[in-house]
């Protein structure tokens, strides 16, 4: 149950927050394209594997690795084949992860309206799609193979769909999962890091708390062992050599326990607490990373359900200057 | 329950930077569209924008740079700046938090070559990363902190166009429920760069080409509305306790009452055509605020001179304010400013309301029959 105790440290404070209940949840990990498939894995030994990224062969980021494997099949759990044509992979993990959770909460059966849930999202770095990028590039290179202007508004632009931009739209993971689900009520989506998934866990209670809503969906994804995403952090402080990144996503159904209405139970929630760190010298830590690799955003949802599964400390480390610690029991 | 008040607010704006000269020019009804200038859009169907035209300083060469390789993060550096100052914050405490929001990275490809085209994409991902190509969203924030020092809370919003206003509406609630003692609020964008117009313009949602003659290029409700002008800047607000700020002899310059968010599950490219979305927002606030509708006296709306939009807001309005819709006057600024993702205020001591420039509400009303669209500037 979420306590105002828990929440009385520097400026992250938690008051008058009900008890908290998980009634579904979901996820996709590089070891499975659900929360059953990733414990069955993780049961029967598998770990995460890096591999280089090429690109970043002969650069000072050459030990950055990559989770290896192929791409997940998500055909199953996103079966609108009209909307994938807007969903970048983050988005697709996300609406995949919440499917799972939501179909396990049930909560259309039990009667909640759709305006009475709330969504809140942690996404991370955008990550555009590198065949239709690379396409636009090369159109959009002059003589000198350099980078031209008017060659990218006159054969550039027009090399890709025009829905592109919707793939590198921070906000349209949670757009699609709010479409595809057909959630209506109060949300929040927020950028790029771990600590703003924790946030908006604790958004999600508060509007539980407030009575703004009856049930509260909490996604996040991220896609950091996409080229552009790595790109992006190769050269930041979140990385440390050698991690392994990866792509996941994870969704939690949650409800107040005085009010909700099932008997369905995951887990609950007795104490979450999110506090930025002046200590920027710390390392990152982040107990799921040797098993499922570095998740980044969606890392504080995967840790608050699998870390009691596996036995793991649910507690999170973030570095340099966000750094930050999140909490959960 | 605690009340919350504002009790500072900064502008970066295409019609004037800094308050006083954005309400000058507001209330005299400037137009700040114009010809883009910031690149050679002269290839692109998309040309008009609403481009910040002064050039802003920054003491620190850090800022300067971040501001030169991402317009916005210098937009929203001034616009919290003279935000905190006007409520004489000096730094953040512990207690207090910072909400802020925008929408898209910006991706810097200027720079981009290579000896072959068909190098693509490998040699491009191996020269970004020793290029810095994009800011991350929370650079803004970053920066923020680095001047102010790092507070309590401090959230990067991605939620687009609601954007700077769910900033304010979750600040304020945390400012009422105690969860924080002061909350710097607000939105900053800009996407006149090449890839930022190019995507719109795919996207089909934008004014092409040129002006009308005798007419404003953005003209939300109008009948001839022809699309909407992105447009840059930024807008923060710092919100305060009433008794903490009335305590410490602050000027109060307005009180929020109360937020609603909503998500209208219909579509991503469409809004639902009834404005239910819209309309339970707007419902959701007054509730929060404990307000009847009969008790507003005027409407900011979204108003992006779309097809799309202003007839479904117009429905939402009109849904919400069955009683009075005829007699609530509705404003919609970017036929000035253009379209961006940040937020926007009135002088709350002295409401005036600003014009909705070169609009034609006499084709508007009958068609959409939604509230009556300012022409002009007055006190209200």
């Amino acid at each position: 149950m979420l306590s105002a105790k828990a929440f009385s440290q520097l400026g992250w404070q938690m008051q008058n927050v009900p008890e908290v209940r998980i009634i579904g949840s979901g996820m996709v990990t590089c070891l499975g394209a659900s929360c059953a498939a990733t414990l069955a894995a993780v049961k029967a030994g598998s770990r995460v594997q890096g591999e280089p990224f090429p690109f970043l062969a002969g650069t000072p980021y050459s030990d950055c690795l990559a989770a290896q494997g192929q791409e997940l099949d998500l055909c199953g759990r996103i079966t609108d084949r009209r909307m994938r044509k807007f969903m970048s992979r983050q988005a697709e993990l996300a609406a995949a992860a919440a499917r799972e959770a939501l179909e396990e909460a049930d909560l259309p059966a039990r009667g909640v309206a759709p305006e009475r849930i709330g969504l809140y999202a942690g996404v991370g770095l955008a990550a555009m799609d590198i065949a239709a990028s690379a396409k636009l590039l090369r159109a959009s290179l002059d003589e000198e193979g350099s980078f031209s202007l008017s060659r990218f508004s006159r054969d550039g632009l027009h090399t890709i769909h025009p829905l592109w931009s919707f793939h590198t739209l921070a906000n349209m993971p949670a757009c699609i999962v709010s479409v595809l689900e057909g959630i209506k009520g109060d949300n929040g989506i927020y950028t790029p890091w771990e600590d703003q998934t924790a946030f908006a866990l604790l958004e999600a209670a508060h509007a539980l708390g407030e009575g703004s809503i009856d049930a509260a969906v909490v996604v996040a994804s991220d896609t950091p062992s996409h080229p552009a995403s790595m790109v992006g952090l190769a050269s930041s402080d979140f990385i440390a050599p050698g991690e392994v990144v990866a792509p996941g996503a994870a969704c939690l159904v949650l409800e107040r326990t005085n009010t909700s209405t099932t008997e369905r139970l995951f887990s609950r929630l007795s104490s979450l607490r999110l506090v930025t760190s002046p200590q920027e010298d710390a390392r990152p830590d982040d107990p799921l990373a040797p098993v499922i690799g570095r998740t980044l955003a969606a890392a504080p949802l995967l840790l608050v359900i699998l870390a009691p599964l596996l036995g793991l400390p649910c507690r999170l480390r973030g570095c340099g200057k966000h750094s930050f610690s999140f909490e959960a029991a | 329950m605690r009340r919350v008040v504002i009790t500072g607010f900064g502008i970066v704006s295409p019609i004037g930077t800094g308050v006083e000269a954005f309400f000058d020019a507001l209330g005299q009804g400037c137009n700040g569209i114009a010809p883009i200038s910031h690149f050679d859009a002269s290839g692109l169907e998309v040309r008009y924008a609403g481009e910040v035209k002064e050039a802003l300083s920054f003491a620190h060469e850090h800022e300067q740079a971040l501001a030169e390789r991402d317009p916005k993060v210098g937009f929203a550096l001034t616009a919290a700046a003279e935000a905190l100052s006007m409520a004489g914050v000096k730094a953040f405490s512990p207690d207090d938090c910072i909400h802020i929001g925008t929408s898209l990275e910006t991706f810097f490809f200027k720079e981009f070559s290579v000896e072959s085209p068909s190098e693509c994409p490998e040699a491009f991902f191996r020269h970004l990363v020793t290029h810095p190509w994009r800011l991350p969203l929370d650079a803004a924030l970053r920066a923020i902190q680095t001047r102010y020092g790092r507070g309590g809370q401090a959230v990067t919003n991605c939620s687009a166009c609601a954007v700077g206003l769910q900033t304010i509406g979750q600040a304020f609630h945390a400012v009422r429920g105690g969860r924080c003692s002061l909350a710097l609020a607000g939105g900053f964008d800009s996407m006149i760069n090449p890839l930022g117009v190019g995507g719109f313009q795919l996207l089909g949602a934008p004014a092409l080409g040129n002006p009308v003659p005798g007419k404003a290029f953005c003209r939300p409700f109008d009948a001839s509305r022809s699309g909407l002008v992105l447009g840059e800047g930024a807008g923060f607000v710092v919100l305060e306790e009433r008794e903490k700020a009335l305590s410490l002899g602050k000027t109060l310059y307005a009180e929020v009452c109360g937020y609603g968010a909503t998500l209208d599950a219909h579509g991503l490219s469409a809004p639902d055509p009834d404005g239910d979305g819209a309309a339970r927002a707007m419902l959701a606030a007054l509730c929060d605020a404990k307000l009847l509708p009969q008790a507003v006296d005027h409407i900011n709306a979204h108003g992006t001179g779309t097809q799309l939009n202003d007839p479904v807001e117009a429905a939402a309005i009109r849904r919400v304010f069955a009683d009075t819709w005829q007699k609530v006057p509705v404003t919609a600024v970017k036929s000035m400013l253009a379209f961006d993702r940040r937020c926007w205020i009135h002088r709350g001591h002295h409401l005036h309301l600003h014009p909705t420039a070169r609009n034609h509400p006499s084709e508007y009303r009958p068609r959409h029959g939604g509230g009556w669209v300012r022409t002009d500037a007055r006190q209200a």
